[in-house]
């Protein structure tokens, strides 16, 4: 059993009209090329899922005519990983701090400085505590990847193993059997 | 753009809604709500086994994080909402799973009764307007095990405990006839969890994102 922690965090990114900086496209970019395949939570083993978007237009209630709306964008990061936030956000920021440079490094408070604690002392100005979640299964992400490549195998086993005799299937299991016991496991994030 | 982006073709697909909800005694309401579902079993929802992850979170609009002093104060009346969820299947067959299971539907009635302008999970038609309204554009997904879904992981973990076990029984000299035997025995015993998972979905599935099906002419 592993127990699951959910990030929400808000980083302001800008409050200026027009995006002068090209703050807000600078980052989508950014977000847009580290997507599944590219990730840097891919090297990161804790995470389950995880998003990032930019809220750059809240929407006011219907029927709010009042015209106040929220001054600044923001960039919300939730992420759902496994064991303590501050394992992960040191390993994200070891695996790839120029992902976390282009994206944390654009917003807003972020200090000017290079280095894993300064990364976790600014998401800890921005994390929002004590949500209500909800996960489908009590394994970590190892158990469940490992799980789930052993079931790909023996699927692919059984499948090719049809009709045959039992020496033949004795000798065929022993001759795989380790592959079982110790599966090659994909990278994360891959199919 | 589409709310996702469609270059994503893995078997959960990311969805998040942030409402707002009137300050005073709405938030006291939603954090009150938000503690006694902590401490429920939320079983119905393990049992509908399409949902990875899921969160509630309610964001006080007074103490956005402003981290610079240029910074402008907020004064937008409201706190934010926020629910993320991880789901197999459409948009479509998600709300319509939350609207119709009376049991999730009464949970979800009252998870977002203090969110402004909530018209109820019934009718369907007003429900999915509202959810359409809220939803989030997403601008970087990632799953650490795309090619799967709920079931698919379920079913897994279960095949793994069948399969330590074989593994263990056969580690040491068994002779041919009594491995065909248990051979048999142990495929007969997970032949249901065998399916295979791991196949991106087809990207036309992914059409439904852009525009919800009560919004298509």
């Amino acid at each position: 059993m592993t127990q699951h922690s959910f990030i929400t965090a808000l980083s302001p990114i800008e409050y200026r009209a027009h995006d002068p900086d090209d703050r807000l496209a600078l980052m989508r970019q950014t977000l847009v090329e580290h997507e599944q395949s590219n990730s840097p939570f891919a090297d990161c083993p804790m995470v389950h899922m995880s998003r990032l978007q930019i809220l750059d237009q809240m929407s006011p209630p219907m029927g709010d005519v009042s015209g106040v709306k929220l001054k600044t964008k923001y960039l919300l990061f939730a992420v759902d990983i496994d064991g303590r936030v501050d394992d992960f956000l040191d390993c994200l920021y070891r695996t790839n701090a120029q992902f976390v440079h282009d994206v944390w490094g654009r917003c807003l408070g972020y200090p000017p400085y290079e280095g894993a604690v300064f990364f976790r002392r600014y998401i800890s100005r921005c994390l929002f505590k004590k949500p209500l979640g909800y996960a489908g299964f009590a394994e970590g992400v190892g158990d469940i990847r490992r799980a789930l490549a052993q079931k790909q195998m023996l699927a692919e086993w059984v499948s090719a193993h049809q009709g045959m005799g039992d020496a033949e299937l004795a000798a065929a299991w022993r001759r795989d059997r380790e592959k079982f016991a110790n599966p090659d496991l994909p990278k994360p994030g891959s199919f | 753009m589409p709310l996702v982006p469609t270059h994503f073709a893995g078997k959960a697909n990311p969805l998040t809604v942030i409402t707002p909800v009137k300050r005073g005694w709405r938030r006291w309401l939603t954090q009150i709500i938000l503690f006694v579902f902590k401490h429920l079993p939320l079983g119905v929802v393990k049992q509908l086994a399409f949902i990875h992850f899921a969160r509630w979170i309610l964001i006080r609009g007074d103490k956005l994080p402003r981290l610079d002093p240029d910074q402008p104060r907020e004064d937008w009346p409201y706190d934010l909402y926020v629910f993320t969820t991880n789901f197999n299947g459409s948009w479509d067959q998600y709300i319509d799973a939350f609207g119709r299971i009376k049991s999730v539907s009464k949970g979800l009635n009252m998870l977002w009764y203090t969110s402004a302008g909530f018209p109820g999970p019934w009718p369907m038609r007003l429900f999915k307007r509202y959810i359409h309204y809220f939803e989030q554009q997403q601008d970087l997904y990632y799953n650490a095990y795309p090619g799967a879904a709920v079931r698919d992981i379920d079913v897994a973990l279960q095949l793994d405990a069948s399969l330590r076990a074989f593994l263990d029984e056969t580690e040491g000299s068994m002779d041919d006839e009594a491995f065909g035997r248990r051979y048999r025995q142990f495929v007969n015993e997970v032949a249901p969890c065998l399916g295979k998972a791991g196949q991106p979905v087809d990207q036309t599935s992914h059409a439904h994102r852009s525009t919800p099906q009560e919004f298509r002419p």
